[in-house]
């Protein structure tokens, strides 16, 4: 990681086959017309090797098919609840001032029925438009109450208003932990893990493709 | 009055003269119906090809009910979207050339394929069908001066849009159509010589003979060096990569169709599709035989499967073979990198038009010593 291995790479460039060195063109070069069949044979290996191969090409089928994402992403928030069912967030405004975005709207209410949590947030929205899914909010509350592992990430909508998420939303609507593709803790995170090596992982098998027909088409310029 | 009808229809006035009309008329609408269903086809092959290519699935999505006949509906759905697109007219175009412009480029595109036989004729019952809707002697003339009308409409379009992008584009197509105009026909007078016609018809009958005894008299064979002319210089008439510098996008945007939407621009579309489908039309006819199966001539094709069935062996002869013409366009546009426009020009007039020339020359020297 120092300089070294830096100058040491520009080296290896310095006098590298694979780089294209400005040369004059030679004479069959010039007539082009022997090229444009080369070129014509390059391309057309493509399309025969892929449409025999049709399953093998990296494309994944994007809403039908998704891509598995890795443990540790961090995607749409949720609002943890206690087993009681009463939200965790104590609607202590950590979150709001920590959030570089601005983008977390809090109003306070007061418990009257003596729970000893005294506070709890009457309103809790974030704005999706603004967020930059930093994880400051995450990493800022006290209680454990705002996580971002529901592994969602494909967050469009018709109009802007929907994509205020109220506290509602971000309760409850969120796929439940075995499905989710976000990880939280530790022990979660290392059950990810296990699943992914275990070579269930759409993602493995994909990059897996992609290899072979690289390695299938070999000398493409 | 059903006693009445079949005399009548064995008469000799109708069947000599009211019976070769009707069947002349339904070939007219035949011919420009299936050439025009063939554009989705060719679009799809185009998007489906370049994905493939590239290494991508290409379109896929669009379906009816969860089917998606391997992308087929795109065209469709494409179809239905630039017709119920707003009609937009740019502030500074010239409205009547404006609105003229894109049915100026269809036409001349559809009309080529007149002249084209899609399969040898046959007599049925003392009544001969032609599969080609006009036999006139001009013949391939008849095309080159059809498909150089289409210069008019970019030309037009790109005056009246109002646009200086637009108006370069049609500049750069006009003297570039212009230009190879020039040498597609010099290329096509070697094939005349040789053959000693001009008409599609009797060009692609004798391409069902043998050159001695074991290669099938087509063009290619005849004259590989005007094969190649034609196609390079085909390849620029229908302003397809590499040379599509009249919508060189990177420079001018879109060239002449720029201020087109809708099916406006939907018909420029077509009229690029329309004249890839005819041109490879005519190569097929010049140079590869036509309708002819290699080694079975159309007397003895009829000889062994009749006259009924051996149109449709001839037809589907006919489509496979321009079907790869159309496809050579396709696999050239995704392979080929656009030329430069001076490269262009230096290319027609510097080396494929005095090539064309000596190619003339030196055929009519062979056919004068062989005579
Ligand atoms: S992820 Fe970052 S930007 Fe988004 S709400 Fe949390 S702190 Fe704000
Ligand atoms: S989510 Fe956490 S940091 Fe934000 S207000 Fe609630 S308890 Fe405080």
């Amino acid at each position: 990681m120092s300089n070294k291995k830096y100058t040491k790479i520009t080296d290896h460039f310095k006098d590298n086959e694979f780089i294209n060195k400005n040369r004059p063109l030679t004479f069959l070069e010039r007539l082009y017309f022997i090229e444009i069949f080369k070129g014509l044979a390059v391309t057309i290996k493509h399309f025969l090797y892929n449409f025999f191969n049709f399953s093998k090409l990296p494309t994944i089928d994007y809403p039908d098919k998704k891509r598995k994402i890795p443990a540790s992403f961090r995607g749409r928030h949720r609002l943890t609840l206690r087993p009681d069912g009463t939200t965790r967030c104590v609607a202590c405004f950590l979150c709001s001032t920590a959030c570089p975005a601005d983008c977390i709207y809090i109003e306070a209410g007061e418990y009257s029925d003596g729970n000893p949590n005294e506070k709890y947030p009457l309103r809790y929205e974030i704005d999706m438009l603004r967020c930059v899914f930093c994880g400051l909010c995450v990493e800022a509350c006290p209680c454990d109450a705002i996580r971002m592992d529901t592994g969602l990430y494909d967050l469009a909508d018709y109009s802007r208003e929907d994509l205020i998420f109220t506290k509602e939303k971000l309760t409850s609507d969120y796929p439940p932990l075995k499905e989710r593709g976000g990880a939280f803790n530790a022990e979660e995170f290392e059950a990810a893990r296990a699943l992914e090596s275990a070579g269930k992982d759409e993602n493995d098998k994909a990059r897996k493709r992609e290899k072979q027909s690289e390695g299938d088409i070999k000398n493409d310029d | 009055m059903s006693f009445y009808l079949e005399t009548y229809i064995s008469t000799y006035v109708f069947k000599t003269l009211y019976l070769p009309i009707m069947i002349k008329i339904v070939l007219a609408v035949a011919f420009p119906l299936v050439v025009l269903s063939a554009i989705p086809i060719v679009v799809w092959m185009e998007r489906r090809g370049a994905g493939l290519i590239q290494d991508r699935m290409g379109p896929n999505r669009s379906n009816i009910a969860g089917y998606t006949f391997f992308g087929l509906l795109h065209p469709i759905n494409d179809a239905i979207k630039m017709i119920m697109k707003e009609t937009l007219t740019p502030e500074r175009a010239k409205v009547l050339f404006y609105f003229l412009a894109p049915a100026l480029v269809v036409i001349p595109a559809i009309m080529t394929f007149a002249v084209i036989p899609v399969a040898a004729p046959v007599e049925i019952e003392g009544v001969v069908i032609p599969f080609q809707v006009a036999t006139i002697d001009t013949g391939l003339l008849y095309v080159l001066a059809i498909s150089s009308l289409g210069i008019y409409g970019i030309m037009m379009a790109g005056w009246a849009s109002g646009n200086k992008f637009s108006m370069l584009g049609g500049l750069r197509a006009a003297s570039q159509m212009l230009s190879y105009e020039m040498v597609l026909g010099i290329s096509l007078v070697t094939l005349f010589m040789i053959y000693a016609e001009i008409e599609p018809a009797a060009i692609v009958e004798s391409q069902g003979e043998l050159i001695f005894g074991f290669i099938p008299k087509w063009g290619i064979f005849l004259s590989p060096v005007a094969f190649f002319i034609f196609i390079t210089a085909a390849f620029a008439e229908c302003n397809r990569t590499p040379f599509d510098l009249p919508e060189a996008d990177s420079e001018i945007v879109a060239g002449y169709h720029l201020e087109y939407g809708g099916m406006k621009f939907a018909m420029f579309m077509m009229a690029e599709y329309l004249s890839i489908i005819t041109m490879s039309a005519v190569v097929t006819t010049m140079f590869f035989g036509g309708y002819q199966l290699p080694f079975l001539p159309s007397a003895k094709l009829h000889a062994l499967a009749g006259p009924f069935i051996s149109p449709f062996i001839q037809i589907a002869a006919f489509s496979v073979k321009t079907l790869f013409f159309i496809w050579l366009y396709i696999w050239a546009r995704w392979t080929l990198p656009r030329f430069r426009y001076d490269q262009v020009m230096k290319l027609c007039y510097l080396k494929l038009f005095p090539i064309a020339l000596a190619n003339i020359f030196i055929t009519a020297a062979i056919i004068l010593l062989i005579s």
